[in-house]
């Protein structure tokens, strides 16, 4: 029982991450309609920035996660503004290749700067474990858990509780209607890109001392955004975490009953059938706000 | 379908040079093993290897517009077949070949089927065969039938065309891969000028709806151009198998193999059918160039990959079509276009951020 | 003192050209329309008098400022608002938070409360559904919304973009009377209709336009007995205005 107990909190407290790291997918994909294909790379930017960053005890960690999340915010921005924006009036396929291309791009440049795999930092917090009832919870995971819980409540009042987050807001719902009031969308967008790029590393940040930085952690990284952004729908952000949670919560005690590899397996089988059963999550959204018809090649069964 | 003369074919400047090009390059191709030692012709081999996976691809990458990375499980389920039927079992190595094709068209054409309740969204369609992908490489790396992370390694000791199994000399490797380059490609030449379906591929790319109310069955096309396409890919997957004599999901079912078929693709010109063969001779040569810069190994294809990365995305960014379209536009601005002027199929400007997204 | 001046403006929708030198103004404080039957090119003016298409023009100025090179959002922000065709509401945000959005233009937070108090005088329909999701609106009460938050900003100009099209022939006399209404209160406004006795009644002058050029231009009344009118052309396009089932 305490096995699962265990398990269960470690995968919330890991699910908490991957709230953190969905919701900076979900404002990207809500608010521009592209989906970031390198958004788990960031996530990579973020462990990699501060591991070079090589803190020492809590503050510097605290600063260098800081330091590191700003710097994804800010290749964030220059990605919107030098390569997606220009591609974003044309629609279709363009930013999918480019961001998919970026990751890759990012996940080699880490591949020659750091050749050696499962690189970490030993832990910053002034604490060791907490242990409760059976449970035992180290450190950096119980503080990467709660500082994401943080940042998610801090980003949705953000998004539901000030002007700037009703712009956001405005420009999701309607592109054309946001411009007809005067917003600047252009700004809205990259701002939006660096808020969600900035996110994703800062989660980056909180995962290193928790989960070993390699570069092909990317990839997988940005599968399980995905995946929390799916399951999550587009309807709201709490969708979005309550999703992540899930994740988490699912991988973990998953570990109970599947072997490693096979576990992995299992995730990813698993998205591909929440892809085909439920499409109301971003499909729905994804083709009534790009393009009104979306009955497309169903006209052309029979 | 009466026989014409073949030299009508040739009415505009573009079209004979190319048919100059085309004959010299197949010329070259044809003796390169002579020229060049032994090594080099394996280099030969993978530049053709690439030309042949990336030009499999974009049947219906290209053609159709459909941006799968499905075919990572195409070109796997092509080395695990010789694998299992061949190095286990002693299946003869053509009938695993085949076997291999059969399995990815299948699977292809079912992914279609499947993916097509999406519409046209092709970040869908990437993303859930990106999911298939790693679910099947995941299975491959936990199931001992597959050689789980260990891999599979050949044992054997035949040799010859009829066991698709060189030593020592990579030439017959070389010559097969050619030849299978140079049918398929004739082949998906006339699918495209000759049959109803090849020819409604270009328009369901262009607009499914369009197409379909043009009487093409959209969904039952985009199905078989994937059946085609994997089905293909899978050859691909079956010969590097052969070539380097182990496999396992680390070397032949990695999201970078789809990712260098759909961005080899890409530069060369999706949809072009020569774009995809040129772009996979050029990242080849490539890799041997940045390897004679004395780059370790594991470097080469960090590079290569870096390298794939950032041409494409300054291909997309400035709105170019690729390798092809930008020869064709060179050609007939040196030689003139030896005809009236048609408007050219080179993508539109780019726009204004909020252009075309109105209305 | 001109408000709208434009010249020789060319818009291109894709890669065919569907607007060809037209010549249009509009002065402080008047109501023009501008009629035309259905893929004239009307919204296609309105998409590149506020930049969302490609134009070339000798001339586009506002209040005597050329627009040429100027975002949409900042030819919103001068005072050029636009009430679409389709309305564009934030659906799934409050009737208050679309009205509040439509502020933001102006810059000035403290006068939105005053706005907001006018608009919902104008309408009071809105305000007792302040808190309802734009989405789940009527017809007329979207057309209501779409005119309150193009107000929000107090513009200099509005632009109507077939405020009739699809709603009841009782609720697009009240909606006419409420443009007649702003106009009075000092807005220029630049109505375009495919419905002419509602926009000849009250406008007081007219383009016609016909296929991507003006065929025809003058103050209502005259135009109204011109040849243009016996053509049969707006005729039919009047009708065909109205009955859009």
């Amino acid at each position: 029982m305490s096995t699962v107990l265990q398990l269960a909190s470690t995968g919330l407290l890991q699910g908490l991450i991957y709230s953190l790291i969905g919701i900076g997918l979900y404002l990207v994909f809500t608010v521009m309609r592209v989906v970031n294909f390198a958004h788990g790379y960031f996530v990579l930017i973020g462990m990699y920035g501060v591991l070079s960053l090589e803190p020492k005890g809590f503050f510097p960690f605290l600063g260098a996660v800081v330091v590191a999340a700003l710097g994804g915010a800010l290749v964030g921005y220059l990605v919107q503004r030098l390569l997606l924006e220009s591609g974003l009036a044309k629609g279709g396929h363009s930013q999918l290749v480019i961001t998919l291309s970026l990751g890759i791009a990012i996940q080699y440049l880490f591949q020659v700067l750091h050749p050696e795999p499962f690189e970490t930092i030993p832990n910053p917090y002034p604490f060791e474990a907490f242990t409760s009832s059976g449970v035992t919870i180290s450190a950096p995971r119980m503080a990467a858990g709660v500082l994401s819980l943080v940042l998610v409540l801090a980003v949705s009042f953000l998004v539901y509780r000030t002007r700037i987050g009703t712009i956001i807001r405005g420009c999701s719902e309607s592109l054309n209607g946001a411009i007809h009031v005067g917003i600047n969308v252009r700004r809205v967008y990259r701002l939006t890109f660096a808020l969600g790029c900035g996110l994703a590393a800062v989660a980056g940040g909180l995962l290193l001392p928790i989960q070993p930085v390699s570069p092909a952690l990317g990839l997988e990284l940005t599968i399980k955004a995905f995946i929390v952004v799916v399951i999550g729908g587009a309807g709201s952000l709490w969708g979005t975490v309550a999703a992540g949670v899930l994740l988490g919560l699912a991988e973990a005690l998953g570990s109970l009953y599947a072997p490693g590899t096979f576990a992995t397996a299992l995730v990813y089988g698993l998205f591909f059938l929440v892809i085909l059963v439920r499409p109301q999550g971003l499909v729905v959204r994804a083709a009534s706000r790009i393009k009104p018809a979306e009955t497309s090649t169903k006209v052309g069964v029979g | 379908m009466t026989l014409r003369n073949p030299l009508r074919y040739l009415d505009t400047p573009l079209r004979r040079v190319n048919a100059v090009v085309v004959t010299v390059a197949l010329l070259f191709a044809l003796v390169y093993p002579y020229l060049v030692p032994p090594p080099m012709v394996g280099v030969g081999f993978v530049a053709l290897l690439y030309a042949l996976r990336n030009f499999t691809w974009n049947i219906a990458g290209g053609y159709v517009g459909q941006l799968s990375l499905s075919h990572i499980v195409a070109f796997g389920t092509g080395a695990f077949s010789v694998a299992v039927l061949t190095w286990r079992h002693e299946v003869n190595a053509w009938i695993a070949l085949v076997v291999g094709v059969l399995i990815s068209a299948v699977v292809g054409f079912l992914i279609s089927l499947l993916m097509s309740r999406f519409g046209v969204n092709a970040f869908f369609l990437a993303l859930g065969t990106l999911a298939l992908s790693l679910a099947a490489a995941g299975v491959a790396a936990s199931w001992t039938f597959l050689g789980d992370t260990n891999g599979i390694s050949y044992s054997g000791s035949e040799e010859g065309f009829a066991h698709l199994m060189w030593y020592i000399d990579p030439s017959g490797f070389y010559y097969t891969t050619l030849g299978f380059l140079v049918v398929i490609t004739i082949g998906i030449a006339a699918l495209m000028r000759f049959t109803h379906f090849g020819r409604s591929l270009p328009f369901i790319r262009e607009d499914p709806v369009i197409a379909a109310s043009m009487g093409i069955k959209v969904v039952r096309n985009q199905a078989l151009a994937m059946a085609l396409s994997m089905g293909l890919t899978s050859i691909a997957g079956t010969l590097i198998a052969q070539y380097v004599q182990i496999v396992s999901y680390e070397s032949v079912l990695t999201v970078e193999i789809g990712v260098a078929m759909m961005v080899g693709s890409i530069i060369g010109g999706a949809g072009t059918l020569a774009g995809p063969i040129v772009a996979g001779i050029g990242i080849a040569v490539l890799e041997e160039f940045l390897r004679s810069f004395a780059v370790s190994s594991a470097n080469v294809s960090s590079y290569t990959q870096i390298a794939y990365a950032v041409v494409v995305i300054l291909l997309l960014r400035f709105g170019t079509g690729g390798i092809m379209p930008l020869w064709e536009a060179g050609v007939r601005r040196v030689f003139g276009t030896g005809r009236k002027p048609v408007a050219p199929a080179a993508a539109e400007p780019v726009g204004e951020l909020v252009d075309g997204r109105v209305g | 003192m001109t408000t709208l001046e434009i010249e020789g403006l060319t818009v291109k929708r894709g890669r065919s050209e569907v607007l060809h030198q037209v010549d249009l103004v509009v002065r402080e404080g008047e109501c023009v329309c501008l009629v035309g039957s259905n893929g004239a090119g009307k919204t296609s003016l309105i998409e590149g008098v506020l930049g969302l298409l490609p134009t070339k023009a000798k001339t586009l100025s506002f209040q005597g400022e050329s627009l040429l090179g100027v975002r949409p959002w900042d030819r919103v922000r001068r005072g050029l608002v636009v009430v679409p065709q389709n309305r564009d509401l934030f659906a799934g945000m409050t009737v208050e938070e679309n009205l509040r959005l439509g502020a933001i233009a102006a810059g000035d937070r403290t006068t939105a409360d005053t706005v907001l108090a006018e608009i919902y005088e104008l309408f009071p329909r809105l305000a007792e559904r302040a808190e309802q999701l734009a989405g789940t609106l009527s017809g007329g009460e979207r057309s209501m919304l779409a005119i309150g938050r193009g107000l929000m900003s107090r513009p200099k100009m509005l632009v109507f973009d077939e405020p009739s099209l699809g709603l009841a022939p009782l609720v697009v006399t009240s909606i006419m009377r409420t443009i007649a209404r702003i106009n009075e209160r000092g807005t220029t406004v630049l109505l375009v209709e495919q419905n002419v006795h509602q926009a000849f009644a009250l406008a007081s002058r007219a383009y016609v336009l016909e296929n991507g050029v003006i065929a025809g231009e003058g103050p209502t009344d005259e135009l109204a007995d011109s040849e243009l009118m016996r053509r049969g052309y707006l005729g039919s396009a009047a009708t065909g205005g109205v009955v859009t089932t």
